[in-house]
């Protein structure tokens, strides 16, 4: 059973509206009532990092706006008059219906709707994301059972095309520099990336998903579904790294990891991770004034984050820039099957540093577990911006990273692979700088 | 009925015969059939906003309170941002230290769907009352307990002798109403049965008749959307002619909105936003009412000053404030002028508030050539005659749309204005097509009164001077819509009843 939730760090099912969004010239149709699509909006984008309403998002995405009428004697007239007429007027490539809880309770037949429109040569699929199936997580893998079921076909293999399966679309505020910073990383050792999602090719970069020699799942646990059904379907083998790679350790790590798995022969690989970190190193030995030789050292650091996150700055953290770990807060809700594997995850630092985490943590969990402990100095506290209230109570320093993010603009920064560490060490030290000044 | 006996505030498509879908000429609305109006729909509609969001807007304002949405976890998805700007409001009320609203959400999922929230809810009450001690409660009633039954206001009348906290609960379902503005009537019956009417000290008795030589005291009506700049000049105005304010009932506590029943005089700033409330004042406490106009513009200023002063017997006062402040910004203006003089302008945003900013944009000179409001409802209609009067008869477009960009776009291209002044988000729209914008409202900014004249001027010619972001977005970012939209009419969804 649910249970109450303070301060919400992620959204329900509909969300997968935003991943939608994300894709270009890819048009949702939500069939829900009049607000669901404003507020989905309002909290996975605009309220996190300003990432703006895009081509077809906010108000712009087609909707039925489902009133008393749509309840009472079922929606599927008006969800089939608002896709004939969203054919005619939005300009994509292919259009995803996706249901609210209106729909969703009243039981209408939304496959029979679409199929119709199908049979008639639209490029069309539905997923059923009422709210309170689940949350944008499982709304997510949702949105990609209907887009491999309903949507993609068998085709040649292309040798070296990668699909990149990892951060959920605007759930992460830096997703799209995320997703740039891995095509890089990819490039970097010779592999093609499909990132599917922002600037870049869109729908027919989904199209080539089943083209690709492997998929790539970067991700603790999220998108497990979603390769392992591309396997059954087109027999596209996956590999699944589930840290997040941010910083010199991890990122070669996962160079190598995807090397070698990809068959990249290991001297291209390793003649890539030495000029990457000979740069990388060229501005980190520049930190290394600031870091010793002043005060300006945060006490224990504390993750509020989803797993990607979590995961993937405690190992940066530990392992590079050689903080101590406090505790740690995954917030989104990890399924029963997929604990052990996160779990896992945690238990593997150098210097064999762990912390306790806390699953499903929300706003209470947070509270409650930073009010037991004593902080000698200023932990580092990087969460979301609910999180700088208590942060400033324990004098901490805040960083936001992750949804909902309202004190940054975010255009295409991420954290992740070399550069990404750089930029995250500019930002936890310029937050720890500008604390007095 | 109304909103002392209304258990469920109805939608205004029943309450005024709101209109949610027309476009055509601003001459032909006040000819329009009332009910024909407000069952126009459209065959293509894009993602609109629902109730619940203005009613968490206005109640969100109150200070120290707890808001527990009760359904699934996404409907709660605008609580952060909100609790960002209302913690603006704050510092910009000079109270940085504001503590943050605390926000949960019933989380129902697919078993609660089938057994029911209503015990989820109720602990939930309890709990956050009993951890958090907050000075008010609010419950937000959505779709998912609404139509698998759950009994709001059973739980919060079970609920209510248990705890000495205020509590406040809307309903607020989205799919119940096709007009958002509903939300205000929802906050305002939140707030006075959980402040008044179910207050634990009860409804405060009348109050007795204003002594000789006393000051009069009228309410004004704010809004949650406006800032402390025009909350400042409302009550500079009134101050001056011998008039003392209780503002509200946003951002107040319990005993200011307890304060508003013994008033002498009620003042709407909107009036489309306030009729709910002051209508209740008006028949349960006989307070008077003014619900005409908006002090935004020299000419409405003027006669919302006026008609507050007639109320008093202080025309005089009122007369003498009036010239001299109007000579002063007259004067101010004068250098903006020439850059303002015969600018196209297109407006955008709640009907009132639309109408009233085109005719402070009319007083600089400029021209009204388009105009898109949220709904339509009576308190609107003899302004669109206004301003056509004050531009020599030259009619114009408008469109009555809960935002659908698919028409603005359109109808903007058609216009193809010189300047856009509109609401949240529709200014991003007009800018991707290259149009000057400025907005027709943000908290930091003066809009009402004298003040809120040369502030917007001068903004205007600030944003015409340099629009190099506008311009580069429009040359550089592809558009939603096929070709084929442009070239039909941008009403070519809204469909009337007789057709």
């Amino acid at each position: 059973m649910a249970e109450v939730v303070e301060q919400i760090r992620n959204v329900c099912a509909l969300g997968a509206l935003q991943s939608v969004v994300a894709i270009p010239r890819a048009i949702p149709i939500i069939h829900a009532g009049p607000g669901c699509g404003q507020k989905l909006w309002s909290g996975l984008s605009n309220g996190n990092g300003f990432q703006g309403a895009s081509y077809v998002g906010g108000h712009t995405v087609p909707c039925t706006n489902a009133t008393e009428k749509e309840v009472v004697f079922g929606g599927e007239g008006k969800l089939r008059e608002t896709i004939a007429n969203t054919l005619k007027v939005m300009d994509g490539d292919l259009y995803v219906v996706l249901t609210g809880c209106t729909s969703d309770i009243v039981g209408d037949d939304v496959g029979e709707v679409v199929r119709s429109f199908k049979a008639n040569g639209a490029p069309i699929v539905f997923a059923e994301t009422g709210g309170f199936k689940g949350d944008n997580y499982f709304g997510h893998e949702l949105l990609w059972q209907a887009i491999i079921d309903q949507f993609l076909e068998p085709t040649q293999v292309e040798q070296g095309l990668v699909n990149v399966w990892t951060v959920l679309p605007y759930q992460d505020p830096y997703w799209a520099g995320t997703l740039q910073a891995i095509g890089s990383l990819l490039r970097s050792i010779g592999l093609t990336p499909n990132l599917i999602y922002g600037p870049g090719e869109g729908v027919a970069s989904i199209r080539r998903i089943p083209a690709a020699q492997f998929n790539l799942l970067l991700s603790p646990w999220v998108g497990l579904k979603t390769v392992k059904r591309l396997e059954e379907k087109f027999s596209t083998p996956f590999l699944h790294y589930p840290v997040l790679p941010i910083g010199a350790t991890e990122t070669g790590s996962f160079l190598r990891a995807v090397g070698a798995y990809a068959g990249v022969p290991a001297t291209t690989v390793e003649t890539t991770i030495q000029r990457e970190e000979e740069r990388y190193y060229y501005y980190i030995e520049r930190s290394a004034d600031l870091l010793f030789e002043t005060r300006f050292l945060p006490g224990h650091f504390v993750i509020i984050a989803d797993s990607f996150y979590a995961l993937g700055l405690t190992r940066f953290l530990i392992n590079d820039l050689g903080l101590i770990p406090e505790v740690q807060f995954v917030t989104e809700k990890v399924p029963e099957e997929y604990l052990p594997l996160v779990e896992a995850e945690f238990a593997r630092f150098d210097a064999a540093l762990v912390s306790p985490v806390h699953y499903g943590a929300d706003g209470r969990t947070v509270r409650t577990e930073l009010e037991k402990r004593t902080f000698r100095e200023r932990p580092l506290i990087l969460g979301s911006s609910w999180d700088r209230v208590i942060a400033r109570e324990l004098k901490g320093y805040p960083l936001s990273v992750a949804m909902p993010v309202s004190d940054r603009l975010i255009l295409s920064r991420t954290f992740v692979g070399y550069e990404g560490a750089l930029r995250l060490t500019e930002d936890i030290y310029s937050v720890i700088l500008s604390s007095f000044q | 009925m109304g909103l002392k006996e209304d258990k469920i505030v109805p939608g205004r498509e029943e309450r005024v015969a709101a209109c949610m879908a027309f476009g055509g000429c601003a001459s032909g609305i006040g000819k329009q059939d009332k009910i024909c109006l407000k069952n126009n729909e459209r065959g293509f509609s894009q993602a609109g906003l629902c109730q619940l969001l203005p009613t968490l807007g206005m109640l969100l304002t109150l200070p120290e309170t707890a808001v527990i949405v009760h359904g699934a976890i996404g409907c709660g998805s605008t609580g952060f941002g909100m609790n960002t700007s209302i913690r603006l409001h704050h510092l910009l009320r000079g109270n940085p230290n504001a503590k943050d609203s605390l926000w949960f959400s019933t989380n129902l999922d697919e078993s609660d769907v089938v057994h029911g929230g209503e015990q989820r809810l109720e602990e939930t009450i309890l709990a956050v009352n009993e951890k958090y001690k907050p000075k008010s409660i609010i419950v937000m009633h959505t779709c998912t307990p609404s139509i698998i039954g759950d009994d709001l206001v059973g739980v919060i009348e079970k609920v209510r002798p248990l705890i000495d906290t205020s509590l406040l609960y809307s309903h607020c379902e989205g799919f119940k109403t096709k007009v958002w503005a509903t939300g205000y009537d929802v906050a305002f019956h939140a707030m006075v049965h959980g402040f008044i009417e179910k207050d634990k000290d009860g409804p405060p008795p009348k109050k007795e008749g204003r002594k000789p030589g006393e000051r009069p005291i009228v309410n004004v009506i704010n809004l949650a959307s406006m800032g402390k700049p025009d909350e400042v000049e409302l009550e500079r105005l009134l101050n001056a002619i011998g008039i003392d304010v209780v503002i509200g009932p946003n951002f107040a506590d319990r005993e200011t909105i307890r304060r508003m029943t013994q008033a002498d005089l009620t003042v709407s700033v909107c009036p489309t936003h306030d009729d709910y409330l002051v209508h209740y004042l008006n028949t349960e406490y006989g307070i008077p009412c003014v619900l005409k106009d908006m002090p935004i513009g020299l000419e409405n200023t003027r006669r919302w000053l006026l008609d507050i002063a007639g109320n008093f017997g202080l025309e005089n006062e009122a007369l003498a404030l009036i010239e001299a402040e109007e000579a002063k910004v007259k004067k101010g203006v004068e250098k903006y002028l020439p850059a303002l003089k015969g600018i196209k302008v297109f407006l955008s945003a709640g009907e009132f508030r639309a109408l009233v900013t085109g005719g402070l944009f009319q007083e600089l000179g400029m021209e009204i050539v388009g105009l898109r409001s949220y709904h339509h409802d009576d308190f609107g209609t003899e302004f669109y005659d206004r301003l056509i009067e004050a531009q020599k008869g030259k009619d114009f477009p408008i469109d009555i749309a809960n935002f659908q960009p698919f028409e603005l776009v359109n109808l903007l291209k058609k216009v193809d204005p010189d300047l856009f002044c509109g609401h949240v988000f529709d200014n991003a729209w007009a800018a991707r097509l290259g149009y000057p914008t400025i907005t027709i409202f943000r908290i930091f900014d003066h809009y009402v009164g004298y003040r809120g004249f040369y502030e917007v001027a001068k903004k205007a010619v600030r944003n015409l001077r340099n629009h190099a972001f506008n311009a580069k977005l429009s040359q550089n970012v592809p558009e939603a819509y096929r070709k084929e939209w442009y070239e039909k009419s941008p009403f070519a969804y809204i469909k009337s009843e007789a057709a």
